[in-house]
């Protein structure tokens, strides 16, 4: 059982969008399973600063593709923290009453800006989690783009709202250390090419129990992405706890009814 | 998949931002032995920053003696006023069959200064020249030392002015590729770089199968990924050969079918 707990539609591709989202989810899962993933868990097709009808419209898109599957296909609700507070809770209950599992986060609003404050309770309130966008960045740098340290703060003032915290390879070392005192904190192995030694790091100054498989898809082939699991030097129980049972214990999802 | 692979794109030594594990050439060739990987051709990451590579490269070349499966890289600096003797050094003295350039980390351009006579000279004596565009991401590198990735359209222009010249570019994004193969047969790619939704589907539909390596940019990179993602890539058993080892060889063989 792999469940690959960072994901997004093929934004990338015009025509497919074009598909209805049902399509969409069999094509992505069809792909997936080619890779020996079950799961996989939406993070929406994400564009930058979105209003509040793009943001109805991405969730919207995977509303879609989860509720055509929806033992397989798990996801989370895109927010804009700059958008108005009434809006963003309400599309949390909307979301989540679709079947949604968390929110996603990306480099609209800073981690340690209090308009993400709202957002952090009202996901604590629902036994919800945020997935959080990361990046220690030297060239290209978003404008508001958060990084470990913005995250570290965030989980500081919110230590009752799960946070995953994305791009292991992109926060580094310096990004595990970060977290590493902040046990509402999980990360995932996403981000840049699989540069070596950090998942073995993370696993080592976090626990295995707070390392997450996530492959970046599409931007990122689901084999390289693999391959930084099963090319680690991990034990089994590391290696099963990374691939299935954290993702399931963060989705909420009973691991044996998984595996049958 | 039962392929054997001949690894293009592999390094010996340390590297200050990372933890290398494999720190002795037993280990190294162990490690990727137990890939899959019968021959890998093998630089020092040494010879990135110090000051005269003939150093760090002569105990790669004597360490590595041991090892059949191994074909030594010699890292040569066009810049440096030894280049000439370093390389008839290496080339006579150690037997090296392949030369590394780093354009970005030593600070010249691929299309003027010292580099045409280089490639004159690699050109006539039949060495392959391995050009490595980057061993980091660039948005990941340590804030005092940041190096871009070495420009694709000076590696299509050097390939067009020395169409004699084998030329074999390591760490590629998929679009430099694409960039640097279009109407070039004189040059190849490794994938090791190469990494989105379908990857070897995107590197076929703008470079020829001849014209692709297998590269793992072992250690930066853990192997298994790159092993996954050719084994895992939609393609036909003879492209997938020469992708895996039958282009390498060719390389190699044109560099020792004629005499110097």
């Amino acid at each position: 059982m792999i469940i690959d707990i960072h994901t997004h539609p093929r934004w990338e591709d015009d025509e497919f969008l074009k598909h209805p989202a049902p399509e969409q989810a069999d094509s992505m899962l069809a792909t997936a399973a080619r890779h020996g993933i079950d799961s996989v868990c939406l993070l929406g097709r994400f564009y930058p600063y979105p209003d509040e009808e793009g943001i109805r419209a991405i969730n919207d898109a995977t509303i879609g593709m989860v509720q055509r599957c929806p033992e397989r296909v798990f996801g989370l609700a895109f927010l804009n923290p700059a958008l108005e507070p009434d809006f963003l809770v309400g599309e949390i209950d909307r979301c989540l009453e679709a079947g949604l599992s968390g929110v996603k986060l990306e480099y609209e609003v800073n981690a340690r800006d209090a308009r993400l404050d709202l957002i952090m309770e009202t996901v604590a309130a629902r036994d919800a989690f945020v997935l959080h966008h990361s990046w220690y960045k030297t060239v290209q740098k978003a404008f508001q783009e958060s990084d470990p340290s913005d995250i570290a703060c965030l989980a500081a003032r919110h230590p009752r709202t799960r946070i995953l915290m994305a791009h292991l390879t992109a926060g580094g070392m310096r990004g595990v250390l970060d977290i590493q005192k902040h046990h509402n904190v999980s990360i995932d192995t996403s981000g840049s090419q699989p540069f070596s030694g950090l998942v073995e790091y993370a696993v080592n100054k976090l626990g295995s129990e707070r390392v997450l498989f996530g492959s970046d898809y599409p931007i990122r082939d689901f084999a390289s992405q693999l391959g930084r699991i099963e090319g680690a030097k991990l034990t089994d129980l590391e290696r099963s706890r990374i691939l299935s049972e954290n993702a399931a214990r963060m989705l909420k999802i009973p691991i044996p009814s998984l595996r049958s | 998949m039962s392929c054997k692979f001949t690894d293009t794109n592999v390094s010996f030594g340390t590297w200050p931002w990372m933890d290398f594990s494999l720190t002795t050439p037993a280990s190294l060739v162990a490690q990727l032995e137990s890939e899959g990987i019968q021959q890998a051709w093998i630089s020092a990451s040494e010879s990135i920053l110090f000051p005269d590579p003939d150093i760090p490269d002569e105990r790669l070349f004597s360490a590595f003696a041991p090892h059949p499966s191994v074909i030594p890289v010699k890292t040569l600096n066009p810049v440096l006023g030894n280049w000439r003797e370093s390389l008839e050094l290496a080339v006579s003295g150690w037997g090296a069959r392949l030369v590394k350039v780093y354009p970005n980390y030593h600070r010249y351009s691929l299309i003027d200064g010292p580099m045409g006579e280089l490639a004159t000279t690699l050109a006539a004596r039949r060495i392959p020249l391995l050009i490595q565009m980057r061993v980091e991401d660039e948005r990941n590198q340590y804030p005092l030392m940041k190096v871009s990735g070495v420009p694709a359209h000076e590696v299509a222009t050097l390939a067009a002015i020395h169409p004699r010249l084998s030329i074999v570019v390591l760490s590629a994004y998929l679009s430099e590729i694409a960039v640097m193969t279009a109407g070039h047969n004189n040059v190849h790619a490794d994938i090791s770089f190469a990494d989105s939704r379908d990857t070897l589907g995107h590197l076929l539909a703008a470079t020829p199968p001849d014209n692709l390596l297998f590269g793992s940019h072992t250690p930066f990179l853990y192997t298994r990924s790159a092993v996954m993602k050719l084994a895992a890539g939609k393609i036909d058993a003879e492209p997938r050969r020469k992708i895996a080892s039958g282009n390498a060889e060719r390389v190699l063989a044109g560099a020792t079918k004629l005499p110097y």
